[in-house]
């Protein structure tokens, strides 16, 4: 098998004094979609931050194979009254030429989205701004942090379509936080599923029929009942 | 009207004035540029506390004979230094830190030039500006800083704009944000150090703030914010200053009423019903 790109080796994070991850062991490989799954404080997020370097770990090692990485955060806190315009925001943050943000942007249709300013943007807009950003990156790691939260379903739906069309054109690893298990399982090759350790993970249907996966998520996976209506 | 004109001219006869227009032009502008950047973290309170830790310095400089200009230079850079290490430390909210070192250096000051006789004024004169504390040798100083300041903004304009307007985008970009906030802050000192003699400790953080919120009415873009606040800043000091003359009142007062004029007509005039 190739070599992984991403590494953790018994990878353990404390924040202020909190175990967030403890012993977390995994390997990314080229080209595959990885999906990280857990409910709220299981460490998602940290496991991706450790991966852009923004957390070190307090034990164990991460081996890193690319310095390629881009990174569509969860949420943007910034001053909304304050004029950035979105072709400011790409340039800036990438260091590339207006002709090449331009290109890049035309890609997942947000050229339009270019003169406006970032603070006048929709949910589903500064997404989309965001990977544009994360694009630039020409990146061979793609980290998705809970990119569709605050996006209605229909919006949801278009942003996984453009996801598997990018994986398709750049041939990326992807690694995709996500709260949402039924979509999560239709996008992903692999699951990691995340309690502060790693619980399990492998393939999709493999997971879903873990005990310690069915013992997290098993009310998330029961059938909606509705009230009657009768 | 006649007679205004007349102490207009008069005006400009004075070395003194020429000298605090110099220097004034040039802090306003220099401030307003750095502004941008303390609007776009929204740390307008952070300017508060280093002026407060400055006039801490000059206090403390009056009562132990330092000179004060020294003093008060290596007052501020303390105060960031302090600043950061609470910051830091993740154990407080920003603003009750910031607070509570502005106050902290308020209150010492106070006490300490309570213990001093006839020191009193020199104390007002920088807690409100005062056109004749500026010195020849102000004016070279001012020279030098707004070589320095100038040179770093354009030189890390690009991170630091990467970092003061989102540090998780700017840490994925592989940006030092830690450093480079570290490195904005004491330009921001040095330059509150000099402005404090022409503006006042009290009111500074107004001459920061306001020319590029005003300029954020009309911009289309941070680089338009930028540009703008730098006008609006130079043509509202030669205004406040010559104000101050004329009417024989604080030159930082009049500065800052003047800017504050110059936003409310710009905000009124532009409300959309």
């Amino acid at each position: 098998m190739n070599e992984p790109l991403v590494e953790f080796r018994s990878v353990s994070i404390e924040r202020t004094g909190q175990n967030v991850l403890e012993h977390v062991s995994l390997e990314i490989f080229r080209n595959e979609i990885v999906t990280v799954i857990g409910l709220n404080g299981a460490g998602k997020t940290t496991l991706l931050k450790a991966m852009l370097g923004i957390y070190k770990p307090t034990r164990g090692k991460i081996i890193l194979r690319t310095k390629k990485i881009g990174y569509v955060p969860q949420k943007l806190q910034f001053d909304r009254t304050i004029p950035f315009s979105v072709l400011e925001l790409l340039r800036m943050y990438s260091g590339k030429g207006a002709d090449v943000v331009f290109q890049k942007s035309q890609e997942i249709q947000a050229e339009k989205l270019l003169e406006k300013k970032v603070g006048e943007l929709s949910g589903g807009e500064l997404q989309r701004v965001l990977l544009v950003n994360a694009l630039l990156a020409d990146p061979e790691l793609l980290l998705l942090d809970e990119a569709t939260s605050g996006i209605d379903v229909r919006g949801e739906q278009q942003f996984y379509t453009l996801i598997q069309q990018l994986h398709q054109t750049y041939r990326m690893a992807i690694v995709m936080v996500s709260h949402d298990i039924h979509t999560v399982f239709a996008q992903a090759s692999r699951v990691f599923c995340l309690n502060r350790t790693l619980c399990c993970h492998g393939a999709p249907q493999d997971v879903s029929q873990n005990p310690e996966f069915v013992k997290l998520f098993g009310s998330y996976l029961a059938p909606y009942k509705h009230d009657s209506h009768d | 009207m006649i007679p205004m004109i007349d102490r207009i001219f008069e005006a400009f006869t004075f070395d003194f004035f020429l000298r605090a227009l110099f220097v004034g032009s040039v802090l306003s502008v220099l401030c307003a540029l750095l502004g941008n950047f303390v609007v776009l973290r929204r740390e307008a309170v952070v300017s508060h506390a280093i002026s407060h830790v400055g006039l801490l310095g000059i206090a403390l400089g009056i009562l132990l004979g330092i000179d004060v200009n020294i003093a008060l230079f290596f007052a501020v850079i303390a105060g960031v230094f302090i600043i950061l290490f609470f910051l830091r430390s993740q154990r407080f909210s920003q603003d009750s830190v910031l607070e509570f070192i502005a106050e902290m250096s308020l209150a010492g000051s106070i006490v300490v030039v309570s213990q001093m006789s006839g020191y009193r004024i020199d104390l007002m004169q920088f807690l409100f500006g005062d056109i004749l504390l500026i010195s020849e040798r102000d004016v070279w100083f001012t020279v030098v800083l707004g070589f320095f300041v100038l040179f770093g903004l354009i030189f890390f304009h690009r991170p630091l704009s990467q970092a003061l307007f989102n540090e998780e985008l700017a840490k994925s970009a592989g940006v030092r944000v830690s450093l480079l906030h570290t490195f904005f802050l004491l330009l921001l000192a040095v330059v509150i150090a000099v402005g404090m003699k022409i503006i006042g400790a009290l009111l500074l953080a107004a001459f920061l703030v306001i020319p590029p919120n005003t300029a954020k009415i009309f911009a289309r873009n941070f680089r338009g914010m930028m540009i703008g606040s730098a006008v609006i800043a130079f043509i509202g000091t030669n205004i406040g200053l010559l104000g101050a003359y004329i009417f024989d009142v604080p030159s930082g007062a009049m500065v800052v009423l003047v800017l504050g004029g110059m936003f409310l007509v710009s905000a009124v005039a532009t409300v959309r019903f």
